[in-house]
């Protein structure tokens, strides 16, 4: 009931996010067109205005926009002549989410761990050097680790592309920098919950029944402790299909991230809201999806 | 211990941070970054005539991409700038966005948490309800959009046509109002979070017994409570818009040439990566500089967060 409401919630949000973000893009002065050459003549960019419909008043174009999206049509690039804004998203976010996907598990396969350790050997040098590792890699920004991989493994061992995107070897480099900062992330708060998890109650009981430390750190303390990992979840997928500008900027990546930026630097506000919207609608499914998996694996949790 | 009974809650607060060694090597790190950022200009002033020209951030040289050296500490870039005076300068840019937006955003926070948490009832939901809204969005694109458009309409208003000065101030301003539009989510939650049971204390309640009004329960009761909770959170939510700066700046969506900032300058450094000749120089210290900054300005906050011993997410 309670996630009924809220999906029924979701639409008038990303009408208002659509509307808000339709009439920013629409106040910038100066056009996709701006910087090109004149046309020869007023009439010529009468007719190319006349063609994108830029004549008409902004409140008829949000209105014949919203009626295309409702067919399941974004619109028209007004830089990229030949695409739709469908074909770029059709190209694009497969490949945003295949690079997403890859990092989201380097976070969890290596965050968890990290965390793990450090929780249990706490105060040992197992701790400091994860705590430090994981503080590391939350301040080191992409665009400083990507270089230095870049420079490493594709420059001097000349093990690994530079950049590109085409085979499962173009994946790693760009995978390991865009996790980087989660798997640190991950980390602290697997950590954090650990040592909250150790005190409780539960844990203790467990213990005075005689249960071994191995099964109680594994069974009963981790399974507590993975719950905040993943309620952050659902902002750590979102994290990552929007940090990945940076990384597909760097790596040359074609995914929907590059397309973003470009299209903010070229003032085509078609393909500037839809993409916002596009992530905007992904950001909200993923995290009703995290809030409902977060009910499953926790029971304490009700929503009214 | 009984020495510590007859100190304030903020001078107790001192006593655990000067105890925290990462924290207090963290400060006196930020301390001399900004001795360096204010000093440096000062230093190229005072001496003038050719150590000006060598070392000043925006000397053009024939000494192109010189590694680094006892003249150049940091290396020269592509047009031959000191490379040490560059990240020092970008370094004013980045730590001007990153206070300035902190600080917006403390002021969104605050007020927002302050008021949600004082009036409770209805308007307490609908204020909380639309931060858990904005939480859900995605931030970084919003403020791609808003940089976007607003910096357009600066770049064709009268005053940047004027002068191109102006314009570079703008648009930093821009950037930081921005960011901390953005960044004051978690300092709302907090803040409500601690007006909230604040508002139910006894002494509260005895000094509206005693028929204070509203306004003096907050600036005499509330706000002295909660300053050491939005000092904190400030102080956490500095390297974020840092990062968020140097983050758009790299896209080219930031700060403008031929100002710098740590972003831009490490741009530069991406954009000369070839097979051929590595520039390491023009990554390395930018990014050093940068990761330094960010760690010590988390292990400040953490710091402060532990010694005014605020808890919350």
């Amino acid at each position: 009931m309670y996630f009924i409401r809220r999906i029924l919630f979701a639409i008038p949000l990303l009408l208002v996010i659509s509307a808000l973000a339709f009439t920013l893009v629409h106040l910038a002065p100066g056009g996709p067109f701006d910087s090109e050459r004149k046309p020869a003549s007023p009439i010529v960019e009468q007719n190319i205005k006349a063609k994108y419909h830029l004549d008409e008043p902004v409140w008829k174009q949000y209105g014949r926009y919203l009626g295309d999206l409702l067919h399941g049509d974004f619109g028209a690039s007004l830089k990229y002549q030949n695409h739709s804004i469908n074909d770029i998203i059709a190209q694009g976010l497969p490949v945003s989410m295949l690079l997403g996907g890859l990092a989201f598990c380097i976070a969890i396969g290596v965050g968890i761990p990290l965390g793990f350790l450090a929780a249990v050997r706490r105060g040992g040098w197992q701790d400091y050097g994860g705590s430090f590792a994981a503080l590391l890699a939350v301040c080191v920004p992409s665009f400083v680790i990507a270089p230095f991989l870049i420079l490493i493994f594709a420059m001097k061992l000349k093990w690994l592309p530079v950049g590109l995107w085409i085979t499962p070897w173009h994946m790693v480099l760009p995978s390991i920098t865009l996790g980087a900062y989660f798997i640190g992330k991950v980390a602290r708060i697997l950590r954090e919950g650990m040592l909250e998890a150790a005190q409780s109650e539960f844990v203790t009981a467990a213990r005075a029944k005689g249960l071994g430390e191995t099964a109680l750190l594994l069974k009963h303390a981790l399974r507590i402790a993975l719950l905040p990992v993943v309620s952050y979840s659902g902002p750590m997928l979102a994290d990552l299909l929007t940090g990945s500008f940076v990384v597909e900027n760097i790596f040359q990546i074609p995914g929907i991230g590059v397309f973003l930026v470009n299209s903010s630097l070229n003032l085509d506000y078609t393909v500037v809201v839809s993409l916002s919207l596009l992530y905007a609608i992904l950001l909200i499914g993923l995290n009703l999806a995290v809030d409902f998996a977060y009910t499953l694996m926790d029971p304490r949790v009700k929503y009214e | 211990m009984s020495e510590l009974q007859h100190l304030s809650p903020g001078q107790r607060a001192w006593r655990r941070f000067q105890k925290n060694r990462p924290a207090m090597l963290s400060a006196w790190y930020l301390v001399l970054l900004l001795a360096v950022i204010v000093g440096w200009p000062l230093l190229l002033k005072i001496c003038g005539g050719d150590f000006a020209r060598m070392h000043g951030p925006d000397e053009l040289s024939d000494a192109q991409f010189a590694p680094p050296s006892f003249q150049h500490w940091f290396g020269t870039d592509l047009h031959g700038r000191d490379l040490f005076s560059r990240v020092i300068s970008g370094a004013q840019i980045s730590l001007i966005v990153g206070i300035f937006g902190a600080a917006v955003s403390l002021v969104i926070g605050v007020s927002w948490g302050a008021i949600a948490g004082y009036a409770g009832g209805r308007l307490d939901a609908t204020l909380m309800r639309i931060v858990d809204i904005l939480y859900s969005l995605p931030t970084i694109v919003f403020v791609i959009v808003i940089v976007t458009t607003f910096g357009e309409m600066l770049k064709q208003s009268e005053i940047v046509r004027h002068s191109a000065a102006a314009g570079g101030v703008l648009r930093i301003a821009l950037l930081f109002v921005g960011l901390g539009a953005v960044s004051w989510l978690t300092m709302a939650r907090i803040i409500r979070g601690q007006v909230l049971s604040l508002r139910s204390r006894a002494f509260v309640e005895a000094s509206r017994t005693l028929g204070a009004g509203t306004p003096r329960i907050l600036l005499r009761h509330i706000i002295p409570n909660i300053f050491g909770v939005a000092i904190t959170y400030t102080a956490l939510t500095l390297p974020a818009i840092i990062l968020y700066e140097s983050f758009l700046s790299f896209l080219a969506l930031g700060v403008q040439p031929p100002m710098a900032s740590w972003g831009t300058l490490i741009a530069e450094g991406v954009s000369q990566i070839n097979p051929i000749r590595i520039y390491w120089w023009l990554i390395v210290f930018p990014g050093a500089v940068l990761v330094a900054t960010l760690l010590a300005l988390n292990f400040l906050g953490d710091g402060l967060r532990d010694a005014w011993d605020v808890k919350g997410k």
